[in-house]
């Protein structure tokens, strides 16, 4: 115990310095916290010639079956266009051409895995990408998505060991900086979360062929930690700076619906809400379009939106899919409240990492099972990551289970975090802070 | 008092939920989201952890060849700066000129229109007085983005301060994209090419796959595949692939009257260093040298040095790579003699040129974009070239069995061929 917190001190401290040096080099960071709304860098849209590099790329597949290079490239374009347009067929592309290419010559150094992986990761199919990662070799790259797929599933301990290898041999890469930053975040360090990504996409920034999706993806990231650290002008100026660099980055919209919705801006909330599921249909956003239908006055518009969740639940249990937004959302809204536990419990059992424990114990409160929902909470918190919600369903947890201390903590931390974390259940954490200090 | 999940979740839809079920349960609506929303939907599995994805779909980019996606930062992050082959060669067209030729951004597919990134300074340093230092630069930058990115030009002159710390030169031309234009004496190219390097690197992996660039560390020899393949069977990977390239032609004697020694880097600003400032990022010259020799964990390492550091640093992995393939020292020595420090050697006195001829054969040197330096190098290394060792000798790896294609070079300046 004392050894794996010895251990956790020195990553953080390494990883500490490395953030803390290189903002004392870099001319302007905290301009770029507090002064957001410079006039945004333009990436090149490489994203509008995907599909002609993937014919380009597949043409030479075909008059070349064998070889394994080319199809490794191929597999790696499918992988892009994936992120870039969200056709899941991509994954199985990328999965199938990047085994083909392994079966042709299987000594590949860990890159074509690492496609492979990746492939098999969005596909939520974690083992099977654990056990591709842990069966290449071990170079920095393939141990840090290790480490990543490590962290969904919830086992920090390893991730830790893993970052501080990798931590040691290299501190180059931007895929080290996003890992590290979660990690940080994970683990209650959401400052320093901060600034690495900050400071990693000031480089970033600078370069005007960084590809497109990837540059807006980390600006989505760092308003994601913006919003978690209660800096909302930040968090919406990354937001919509990803959607000026990458006009489909769903999860910007996500974002920003969540983010809008948090402010009561409901209009705009819907707006978002609107554009990111027209893209893509995810649970998560489609609440948020719910929510501010309702907000607006639109009963019948909430009614088809919830109508259009419930579609996407079953179409998740068809394929076999839990969905812990889902759950969420059930809780949330007080519905479907059994099979919010299931999900919530199917989730745990299939990756058990810090939000999975906080989907089941606000799921098991919602079903009033307040002993399982202060165990699960207790385990979703454990690290002290600095989430408001997680802090907000861990104070009224508490008060359930009459640990007012706890609650008042949790209760505080959440506001103190961010005071607008959420349409609702900011107003009710003050509410419900009022009472137990009136007691 | 108490207050429940539920009452804290007022607003919440209980009165929707019948309709919501008997819309759910009516086979046309159920139908229509199938057909609608079934593969919208199903693109959202996997997206919701995007967290993870990004990461490695841009970490990953395979496949190197002569110094193709060279270390892990150049290969995942800036293709842009990532240089690949450097040309030194007399002019077919005018015996008083020389032509330096440098190809960086590799790997650009049939078709695929890939922009110049503003932030990299692009220079050809240029050594005449032996030492390995540069005398002369010669700088190039894209600016503007978009369709509308024109060439400055700066130099040929001496560098503020040599070393990898740049400081940018007086403008001396402009000029657009893909056209030759004049910037002082010199005429300059920078735009899209067909790569002119030709290498069958399907093959090299097999013989060599620890080469590769994201396997690290590279485990020794002995090759399990212990042959490239025969003519008419070897291909040539680079065949279907584009480059950027800056093709610059200018009398000889504004470079030197004998031996220069030349080398090229690609720099970029960094918040630490004060304005005007460019740090070197990458350095190439004699192609071959690193990928074949050099681990990989050492790359980064030459690149952000000078050639003066060569002697210590390269002839170490020369040295190690020789004796673990089992061949006698003195083809390490040959290598080093002729290769390190790691600058394209030159004799502008002399008319014509072979592959490192300035060092062996008393020409010209240099390299031209259709000498074979993988045939050149693999058979000094495996075989019995230049050094007449015959001890340990690979005779199926003396020569990689891909020549130029005529196709891909132009008589005429810039002498590289159209693109794809």
């Amino acid at each position: 115990m004392l050894q794996r917190s010895l251990r956790r001190r020195w990553v953080l401290l390494v990883i500490g310095l490395v953030v803390a040096i290189s903002c004392c080099f870099a001319v302007g960071i905290g301009k770029t916290l507090s002064q957001p709304l410079s006039k945004p860098e333009i990436v090149f849209p490489d994203y509008q010639q995907r599909s002609q590099i993937i014919q380009s790329y597949e043409e030479q597949v075909h008059q070349s079956p064998d070889s394994f290079i080319l199809l490794r490239l191929l597999a790696g374009q499918y992988l892009r266009r994936f992120r870039e347009v969200g056709d899941v067929e991509d994954l199985l592309r990328a999965e199938q051409a990047a085994r083909r290419s392994l079966t042709i010559h299987p000594r590949q150094g860990g890159a074509t895995e690492m496609l492979l992986a990746s492939a098999l990761l969005s596909q939520h199919r974690f083992q099977e990408a654990l056990q591709v990662v842990t069966e290449a070799p071990q170079i920095t790259e393939v141990v840090l998505l290790r480490a990543s797929i490590l962290m969904e599933l919830g086992d920090y301990e390893t991730t830790e060991q893993l970052l501080t290898s990798a931590t040691i041999s290299s501190t180059e890469s931007t895929g080290q900086s996003a890992i590290q930053a979660r990690y940080l975040e994970l683990t209650g360090h959401l400052n320093q979360a901060r600034q690495l990504l900050d400071q990693r996409l000031q480089q970033m920034d600078s370069f005007y062929t960084t590809p497109a999706e990837t540059l807006a993806w980390f600006h989505v990231r760092a308003g994601d930690l913006a919003f978690a650290a209660g800096d909302l002008n930040q968090s919406e100026w990354q937001y919509r700076q990803a959607l000026i660099i990458f006009p489909d980055e769903v999860a910007a919209y996500t974002g920003l619906a969540r983010l809008y919705s948090a402010q009561h801006r409901w209009q705009q909330a819907l707006e978002m809400a609107n554009q990111g599921s027209d893209r893509v249909p995810q649970v998560e956003t489609l609440a948020y379009k719910a929510d501010a239908q309702r907000a607006l006055g639109d009963p019948k518009g909430a009614a088809a939106t919830e109508a259009l969740i419930e579609v996407v639940a079953r179409l998740s249990q068809v394929q076999g899919i839990y969905d812990r937004a889902l759950a969420n959302y059930y809780s949330d809204h007080g519905i479907h409240l059994a099979d919010a536990l299931q999900i919530a419990q199917q989730e745990v059992a299939l990756r058990d990492d810090i939000y999975a424990e906080d989907t089941l114990a606000w799921a098991a409160a919602a079903n009033e099972r307040w002993q399982d929902a202060q165990r699960a909470i207790q385990r979703a918190t454990r690290y002290g990551t600095e989430d408001a919600l997680l802090h907000f369903h861990h104070g009224v947890i508490a008060w359930h289970c009459n640990d007012l201390a706890t609650a008042l903590d949790h209760l505080q931390w959440a506001l103190r975090l961010n005071p607008q974390f959420h349409h609702r259940y900011a107003a009710e954490a003050r509410q419900l802070l009022a009472k137990l200090r009136g007691n | 008092m108490t207050i429940s999940v539920q009452q804290l979740s007022q607003g919440s839809s209980q009165g929707l939920k019948l309709a919501k079920v008997e819309f759910i349960n009516s086979p046309l609506v159920i139908s229509w989201y199938l057909l609608q929303h079934i593969q919208r939907w199903t693109r959202a599995i996997g997206i919701g952890i995007a967290i993870l994805a990004v990461t490695f779909c841009c970490a990953v980019l395979p496949a190197k060849a002569s110094d193709h996606q060279d270390t892990t930062f150049l290969a995942t992050k800036l293709t842009a700066a990532d240089l690949t082959d450097l040309y030194v060669f007399e002019s077919p067209n005018n015996s008083s000129n020389v032509v330096l030729a440098m190809d960086f951004d590799p790997l650009i597919a049939r078709g695929e229109i890939r922009p110049f990134d503003p932030a990299v300074l692009y220079q050809f340093k240029i050594d005449n007085t032996g030492d390995s230092v540069e005398d002369l630069v010669m700088q190039f930058q894209v600016e503007g983005r978009g369709s509308n990115q024109k060439v400055i030009v700066r130099g040929l002159g001496k560098p503020n301060a040599p070393g990898t710390i740049s400081r940018l030169l007086p403008v001396r031309g402009r000029g657009s994209l893909d056209q030759p234009f004049k910037a002082g004496q010199a005429t300059v190219f920078m735009g899209t090419r067909k790569d002119p390097f030709f290498f069958d690197l399907e093959q090299f992996f097999k013989v060599i796959p620890d080469r590769n660039y994201l396997l690290q560390p590279n485990p020794a020899p002995p090759f399990t595949v212990l042959t490239f393949r025969p003519p008419g069977e070897a291909k040539d990977f680079l065949d279907p692939f584009n480059v950027h390239s800056i093709v610059v032609e200018l009398p000889k004697a504004a470079v030197g009257t004998g031996k220069i020694g030349v080398w090229m880097t690609t720099s970029i600003r960094t918040p630490r260093l004060r304005s005007g400032q460019f740090t070197q990022i990458e350095r190439l010259a004699v192609p071959a040298l690193n990928e074949l020799y050099m681990d990989f964990k050492d790359h980064n390492v030459s690149n952000l040095q000078t050639p003066v550091a060569d002697r210590e640093n390269q002839s170490k992995a020369i040295r190690g790579f020789v004796q673990a393939i089992g061949r006698p020292q003195g083809i390490a020595d040959a290598i080093i003699s002729v290769a390190i420090p790691d600058v394209m050697q030159a004799d502008l006195s002399k008319g014509s040129g072979t592959y490192f001829g300035t060092q062996l054969a008393q020409n010209f040197g240099g390299r031209r974009p259709k000498d074979d330096p993988i045939d050149v190098t693999t058979a000094v290394t495996f075989g019995s070239a230049v050094t007449g060792i015959t001890q340990g000798t690979i005779p199926g790896l003396i020569s990689d069995n891909v020549g130029p294609n005529n196709a891909n070079f132009l008589t005429t300046f810039p002498y590289l061929g159209n693109p794809r």
